[in-house]
């Protein structure tokens, strides 16, 4: 699993302001929640895609748009030709929902996450007047999932070392046993680093009373207003038709 | 000023380590470089962390006394107001850092303390070029090795530019070239007048910085050392104080080590190889960050592997023992085995050894997953003094302590191979040398030891070879005997500070491809549309044929009719496939062997960029295998791989599609023997990589053999020893053989299984389809349809599998090409040479080749329309001069001048026609002799060359060849004697007349009548010009208007022969040698007349 | 001057060094859930599991968060981050999670950060968040009936309502979240008892 949590956005066609994205995050759910139709769903999956694929990601939008028009074809399929075990049908029902309700959800992380700076996500926030009980544990966490990942990857050597096996038949063999492999060295390694890392962000005035500044510019710019313009018009598109209306 | 008033300090929260320090009184003036240094937990630490206010604002305890700096009172101030000037640098890099990324990293401290936007983007460019970060901002951190990590922690710490640094061992993971950095970094700090404290273990960068050394044990300051003091005190002395060298150049191989090293060298000649890897590599997303040819280390040596940051010694370690995938097989003992069997023989006491302790005592770790004795148990951390440790918590430990108890654990486990990544990064004196010793005393428990270290006081107490890395290979191993010292001491005190990190290339393998394809990109998109339009004329019969049948179904009888259009279509839809791929097919090869041309010319650029003696290495047959043999393994991933793909891709996604409309429940059983397909070939795939490794070592090993057996023939038939080599042959051959039925006997099933899975793709939706025909959920017609869809991407599925298996190696075939020449590019400038004088001047000029340096610091100047000569015994260096002056080499320290211009600024050919080159190896192109002189001077008339050939003293035996001028050179040159060869070659010269000529050895190995020619020749081409010439027969040159001695890369002597043989008596030496020499060769010329 | 004193003026209100610990705690939690929820993610009847295995191995890495920190805000700030991540796609699961925390913390304050079994009891509280993403399957019927109607009209979907039963499925995911918060809180216990305590951590 790669993460690729710092932002690199050297592909990019647009460079979107962290808070718009902020904001296609928050649309992803107010949409989940209000449009029940396929068609309408589409074009909203269609446009994050595409704002993912001109942000620099554009094999993985291209992928994931791939992946949510196989699933709603599915599901057509599977509602027009009424036909199928049951059991089979909310299995696979179960799943797709799953899916497409996550979809969005993942699209908007990774725009959120891996084609923004993280300096310049939490200058967003920091625009935004968010304390710091906020920021903070924000930034610690995006800081900190790679490295979970880095000792994890440690540990998975130091393990090979120890001939301590993670294959199935191992881990059903002695579940708590595995368990403990895993999260005693993770837990005591990962609090090693937090104890040096936190050292070091306060002796480099991380608690400071004053207001922070920001290297990073983060300033809304025309295609940011275009994005945004273009997001009003498929949400509410998407939120007037997703009930009730006239199109599938 | 920073004053600390009768401080004590003990740590008491949950935070705390060490001991903590008492009754501290202590004044460091405004500027000052205080060094504080002790022992590992004498309370270093505590006293930096008592400055930056961490202690007792974070790590809690009880305090007394204060700590003023200037007017602030840390201990009562927040830590943010003490922040604002005092920065911090901590000795573990990979915890110091808050952002992801290391832009924002350098901005951090700046952004806390409110700083401007623009200043803080200011600084950081100032930072940035200052601390040579170039290559390591706006990346991901977590792809840094730990050195660049801490070059950024410092980078971050300069930015935010305070007035007092504190700094906890900086250096622990530092290269040699990043301390020298650190250390021009103090200086200019020191220059702004900023105070720097600095608790360091390593003290000799130091040394010039300093101001005093505060001598610190058991938590009080026990004196204060002058840094005169310092440098006096002896080994002896430093060691009782526990305090590391203050002067690399005096470190020497430990005494211990002196008595084993004997030994060393015995084994050296049973070469009993414990460990060997052959053509390992690996990549790092799309960066191949490791390629070694071969790799074999003796049995029971301990080798220290040594190279800059981020030059790949992690990798190679952890490649070798098997924890992370890499391409190349790797023997133990002689044995080849797949990486878990590696794993499982190895251990790697790890850099962070918390990752490793997994138990919840140092008694439960060693017993991890081994069924020891608990006598066996005891025994070993008695060894490792551990034994009154036996019941604590692994966590509980210091970090030394932790580090035995994985060596312990790795000894109960009994472990062949034992690999330390950076073991005393951090380490005091006594700590450092305790691993020494440890360490020698494991050296005959366990088979091979190898140590991965920045430290060479560590190596010379205990290592038998060193193995320097450099970017991903290995640039050379050796012995650490008196050779091997000289060449480990040069390494580590050669005062390089040029950063080695570089940016690394994100692009995906098809990327590459396409940046090499240009507008042949549109050609394979069009052919890849036409193999598409193939592809479904490929599939659309099957549809027809659907329709043939679909009668029978319901029951009627097919019409001839009927059936008509539908045969045309067929016949039709056959003729279109046939057309679309051909047409398609040309198409694609078209724009593969284009872009194969585009290739081979971006290749010659970069080759005719490398200083032509890093070509010579290559080789000329590795040369020619890029050019030819691996370039062309591209062409079938251009022509075929990707259009025959996209196209074979589109056709079954839509074909699958039309089955979901169809059916969806078939359509999912489809899928699912697709994707164990996939499956199944990717086990295939892994199971085939583990046993192909050495299958291919074994071939190359065979070439190896084979190639050795044909050239010492002639050796083994005069000496008879036809047995002994004839049996390595035969050796070969049937390992050959056993490793290539190893890896059949492997994949074998799986493509038993594979194949018939895939062929019969039908087999499995055919009984789920009749299942769901009896339960009513499918009619016939449709589950005709299906099967007739199945049938038509049977084959295309097949196809596709066969490019998804083969897309990792598009990979290593692109990644081989980039990396075999991307070696720094010889330096040369764009100028013209404009200067009237050929006067050459060397200017404290050195050259290291690969580790050894050959030239010291040699400075000479060789006038114009003078002799200067070069004489010294072999290995002095004489011809490395030569070769660096015309450029072959890029010198590596001082320059090369030319009438006052640098070399290194002329542009190639500008430079090339100043000079003439006339070494001992003539090469003869295969053209007429008169071609080949002219290649001198390309525009001569024949004139010219024939007049050029009589002053060469080449008309006499070309006159006789039998067809004189005509007479065909090159392959035919086998008719042409040594000295006439030479002649040519001297032709070419005075035809070029260039004013500078060099003549290395030019006249060796010839015949008396030839050497009254060569004479004669000689004398026709150095007139007027700048002559350098290098000798051994010192007769030649007695005449010459300087002689130049050279001794091991110095010059030793200058000046006339008479002067020489009177005052140097290394160069009369020399002469009676040479004269001996003549006079030999001439007596024994006289025994054959008779 | 000891600087007990000038830190126990702020007790009991996270610090800087909390606020850290807690993030770097959520990112732990967050890597373990995804890895045990994508690596079983293949097969799925052990995705649907989730809550049970997620609970029984992160309970460990919750206790150690909170039985460090010991003030309000803690696990709220590790439910908050990880109901960003996992549950944002659905209001009402994102809403359940952040309620879950909530319910956990204040199950630890009326405990005072010192009993055991308030750990315990608030650490099944916190994992029914795991459930929370399941939440979606319930609303999720109406939905699809709704698209059914709309191609074959509402005879039509009544029968597909009738054959998936979805709704029940929910409870049995937080059945399985409350049986894996109590195995994992019974071994966090256990492996705090015997490393934590033992290194001194805790």
């Amino acid at each position: 699993m790669e993460f690729n949590i710092y932002g690199d956005n050297s592909g990019a066609v647009l460079r979107l302001d962290p808070r718009i994205k902020l904001l296609i995050f928050l649309s992803g759910s107010v949409v989940a929640l209000n449009c029940y139709r396929l068609t309408p769903q589409l074009v909203y999956g269609a446009f994050l895609c595409a704002v993912l694929a001109l942000c620099g990601k554009k094999i993985d939008g291209l992928k994931i748009f791939c992946i949510w028009t196989f699933f709603a074809f599915l599901r057509i399929c599977i509602t027009l030709s009424g036909k199928g075990h049951p059991l089979l049908i909310g299995l696979v029902r179960g799943l797709s929902t799953l899916v497409m309700f996550s979809l969005p959800i993942l699209i908007s992380l990774m725009l959120l996450i891996q084609t923004t700076r993280i300096n310049h996500l939490l200058a967003a926030l920091q625009s935004m007047k968010m304390p710091s009980f906020v920021m903070i544990p924000l930034a610690v966490l995006l800081r900190f999932i790679p490295t979970v990942q880095d000792e994890w990857n440690g540990i998975q050597k130091a393990m090979a070392f120890r001939n301590i096996s993670l294959d199935a038949d191992a881990i059903l063999r002695a579940p708590t046993k595995t368990v403990e492999y895993i999260l005693i060295p993770l837990l005591f390694s990962c609090i090693a680093v937090i104890e040096e890392m936190t050292a070091a962000a306060l002796a480099r005035g991380l608690d400071s009373e004053k207001r922070r500044t920001s290297s990073a510019v983060v300033r809304m710019t025309s295609p940011d207003y275009i994005v945004l313009a273009g997001l009003i018009a498929v949400v509410s598109f998407a939120l007037y038709f997703g009930k009730t209306g006239a199109i599938l | 000023m920073i004053r600390f008033e009768n401080v004590s300090f003990h740590y008491g929260g949950e935070t705390g380590t060490g001991e903590g320090v008492d009754q501290i009184d202590l004044e460091i003036a405004d500027g000052e470089v205080a060094v504080l240094c002790g022992e590992s937990g004498c309370g270093k630490t505590t006293v930096t962390r008592l400055i930056n206010g961490l202690a007792p604002h974070y790590y809690e305890g009880t305090m007394t006394g204060r700590v003023m700096i200037d007017g602030l009172c840390v201990n009562e101030a927040p830590l943010s107001s003490v922040a604002a000037f005092v920065g911090s640098i901590f000795q573990n890099p990979k915890s110091q850092f808050f952002n992801v990324e290391t832009t924002g990293e350098l901005a951090f401290g700046c952004e806390n303390l409110a700083v401007d936007p623009a200043e803080i983007r200011r600084r950081i460019g100032n930072t940035v070029s200052e601390l040579q970060l170039e290559p390591l901002i706006d990346r991901n951190i977590f792809e840094l090795s730990g050195g660049e990590k801490q070059q950024i922690a410092c980078g971050s710490v300069y930015t935010a530019d305070p007035r007092v640094y504190v700094m906890d061992e900086p250096s622990s993971n530092l290269d040699k070239k990043a301390i020298v950095r650190l250390h021009d970094l103090m200086v200019k700090m020191k220059k702004s007048g900023k105070t720097i404290i600095i608790s360091e273990h390593r003290l000799y960068f130091l040394m010039d910085i300093a101001d005093r050394f505060i001598y610190i044990k058991n938590g009080r300051i026990d004196r204060n050392i002058s840094v005169d003091e310092m440098r006096a005190f002896s080994d002896g002395e430093l060691s009782e104080l526990g305090l590391r060298c203050t002067d690399l150049s005096r470190i020497r191989l430990s005494p211990e080590l002196e008595s084993f090293k004997t030994a060393a060298e015995k084994e050296r000649t049973a070469a009993k190889l414990a460990l060997e890897g052959i053509d390992l590599s690996c990549a790092r997303g799309n960066v191949r960050i490791l390629d070694v040819e071969r790799l074999a280390l003796p049995r029971n040596s301990i080798v220290a592997v040594i190279g800059d940051n981020g030059s790949g010694k992690s990798t190679l370690a952890e490649s070798l023992c098997g924890v992370i995938p890499s391409d190349g097989s790797v023997s133990f003992d002689g044995i080849f085995l797949s990486r878990k069997e590696r794993a499982r023989r190895s251990f790697m006491v790890m850099q962070d050894v918390n990752r490793q302790l997994f138990s919840e005592s140092v008694a439960a770790e060693l017993t991890l997953r081994t069924d020891v004795s608990d006598e066996k148990v005891d025994e070993i951390l008695n060894g490792l003094g551990l034994l009154n440790l036996k019941s604590r918590h692994p966590a509980s430990l210091s970090g030394g302590q932790k580090q035995r108890v994985a060596i312990a654990s790795a000894l109960c486990a009994g472990k062949d191979i034992l690999f330390y990544d950076e073991p005393t990064s951090g380490l005091d004196r006594l700590g450092m040398e305790r691993f020494g010793r440890l360490l020698r005393k494991l050296r005959n428990q366990v088979n091979l030891s190898i140590v991965i270290t920045h430290d060479p006081e560590l190596i010379l107490s205990c290592c038998t070879h060193a193995l320097h890395m450099e970017d991903g290979r290995i640039r050379s191993l050796y012995p650490l005997d008196d050779e091997g010292v000289r060449r480990l001491r040069f390494y580590f005190l050669s005062n390089n500070s040029e950063s080695a990190s570089r940016r690394r290339d994100k692009s995906t393998p098809l990327g590459k491809i396409a940046k090499y394809m240009g507008e042949n990109k549109r050609t394979l998109i069009v052919a890849a549309l036409v193999l598409l339009l193939g592809t479904i004329a490929r599939v659309i019969p099957y549809l027809l044929i659907y329709r043939l049948i679909q009668p029978l179904l319901t029951g009627t009888v097919p019409t001839f009719r009927a059936s008509l259009p539908l045969i045309f279509g067929v016949l039709s839809c056959e003729i279109v496939h046939a057309a679309a791929y051909t047409y398609g097919l040309q198409l694609s090869h078209r724009a593969a062997f284009r872009t194969l041309e585009n290739i081979r010319l971006y290749l010659k650029d970069r080759l005719e960029e490398q200083p032509f003696g890093r070509v010579l290495d290559i080789g000329t047959g590795a040369i020619k295998k890029l050019f030819t043999t691996d370039i062309e393994a591209i062409e079938s991933i251009l022509a075929h791989m990707l259009p025959e793909g996209f196209a074979n891709l589109i056709v079954v996604a839509v074909v699958l599609l039309v089955m979901t409309v169809i059916d969806w429940q078939l359509m999912l059983a489809t899928c699912l023997v697709v994707f164990m397909g996939i499956s199944v070939s990717g086990q295939m795939f892994h199971v085939g990589i583990e046993k192909a490794g050495s299958y291919f070592a074994a071939t190359k090993r065979l070439n190896n053999t084979i190639i050795e057996f044909v050239n010492g023939m002639e050796v083994v038939r005069v000496f008879n020893r036809q047995g002994e080599s004839g049996e390595k042959y035969e050796n070969q051959v049937r390992n050959y053989r056993d490793f290539a039925l190893g890896w059949y006997r492997v994949c074998w099933p799986w493509m038993a299984l594979y194949g018939s899975l895939f062929s019969t793709i039908t087999l499995y939706s055919l009984p789920f389809g009749i299942l769901l025909i009896l339960l009513g959920l499918l009619n016939l017609a449709d589950y005709v349809l299906i099967l007739c869809l199945s049938f038509g991407i049977g084959p295309l599925l097949i196809h596709l599998m066969w490019f998804i298996g083969a897309i990792p190696n598009i990979n290593l075939k692109i990644q081989a090409l980039e990396k075999a020449l991307d070696y720094p590019p010889l330096k040369t400038g764009g100028a013209d040479f404009t200067a009237n004088r050929y006067d050459v001047e060397f200017k404290n000029v050195s050259f290291a080749y690969k580790d050894g340096e050959v030239l010291k610091g040699i400075s000479f100047v060789a006038e114009e329309a003078k002799l200067t000569a070069l004489v010294g015994a072999s290995g002095s260096g004489k011809s490395t001069v030569a070769q660096l002056l015309v450029h072959h080499y890029d010198v590596s320290g001082g320059s090369i001048r030319i009438g006052g211009q640098d070399i290194r600024s002329l542009r190639s050919d500008a430079l090339q026609a100043q000079i003439a080159y006339l070494s001992q190896d003539i090469f003869l192109f295969n053209k007429t002799i008169l071609e080949n002189i002219r290649a001198g001077r390309p525009d001569a008339t024949d004139e010219e060359v024939i007049e050029a050939a009589r002053k060469a003293q080449c008309e006499s035996f070309i006159s006789e060849l039998e067809n004189g001028y005509e007479t065909i050179a090159g392959g035919a040159g086998n008719k042409l004697s040594g000295g006439q060869k030479q002649r040519i070659a001297f032709a070419r010269a005075i035809l070029k007349d260039a004013p500078i000529i060099i003549l290395d050895e030019a006249t060796a190995f010839v015949d008396p009548e030839n050497e009254r020619n060569l004479a004669l020749a000689i004398r026709e081409i150095i007139r007027g010009k700048t002559v350098i010439v290098i000798a051994h027969k010192l007769r030649s040159i007695m005449n010459a208007d300087k002689i130049i001695l050279l001794e091991d890369g110095r010059i030793r002597a200058e000046g006339r022969h008479e002067q020489l043989i009177s005052a140097d008596p290394v160069y009369a030496k020399l002469w009676d040698l040479s004269e001996s020499a003549a006079d030999w060769v001439l007596k024994a010329r006289e025994g054959d007349g008779v | 001057m000891n600087s007990d004193v000038q830190n126990g003026a702020d007790r009991g209100k996270m610090r800087t060094k909390d606020l850290i610990f807690a993030g770097a705690f959520g990112a732990i939690y967050l890597v373990l859930m995804l890895a045990i929820v994508m690596g079983s993610g293949v097969v799925p009847i052990l995705y649907l599991l989730s809550p049970l295995t997620v609970g029984i191995v992160c309970a460990t890495v919750y206790m150690l968060c909170v039985m460090r920190v010991r003030k309000f805000g803690a696990a709220l700030i590790v439910g908050v981050l990880f109901a960003l991540i996992a549950a944002t796609s659905y209001l009402p699961s994102f809403c359940l999670a952040i309620v879950a925390a909530l319910a956990a913390e204040i199950v630890l304050k009326v405990g005072k950060y010192q009993s055991r079994k308030a750990y315990l009891l608030s650490y099944v509280f916190f994992n029914i968040n795991m459930a929370a993403p399941f939440l979606m399957l319930v609303f999720d019927r109406d939905r699809f009936l709704s698209i059914a109607e709309s191609f074959s009209g509402a005879e039509h979907a009544q029968v597909l309502g009738a054959l998936a039963p979805n709704n029940y499925f929910w409870f049995v995911s937080l059945g399985l979240a409350v049986l894996g918060a109590l195995i994992g809180g019974f071994l966090s216990t256990k492996l705090i008892r015997k490393h934590f305590e033992k290194a001194g951590i805790v």
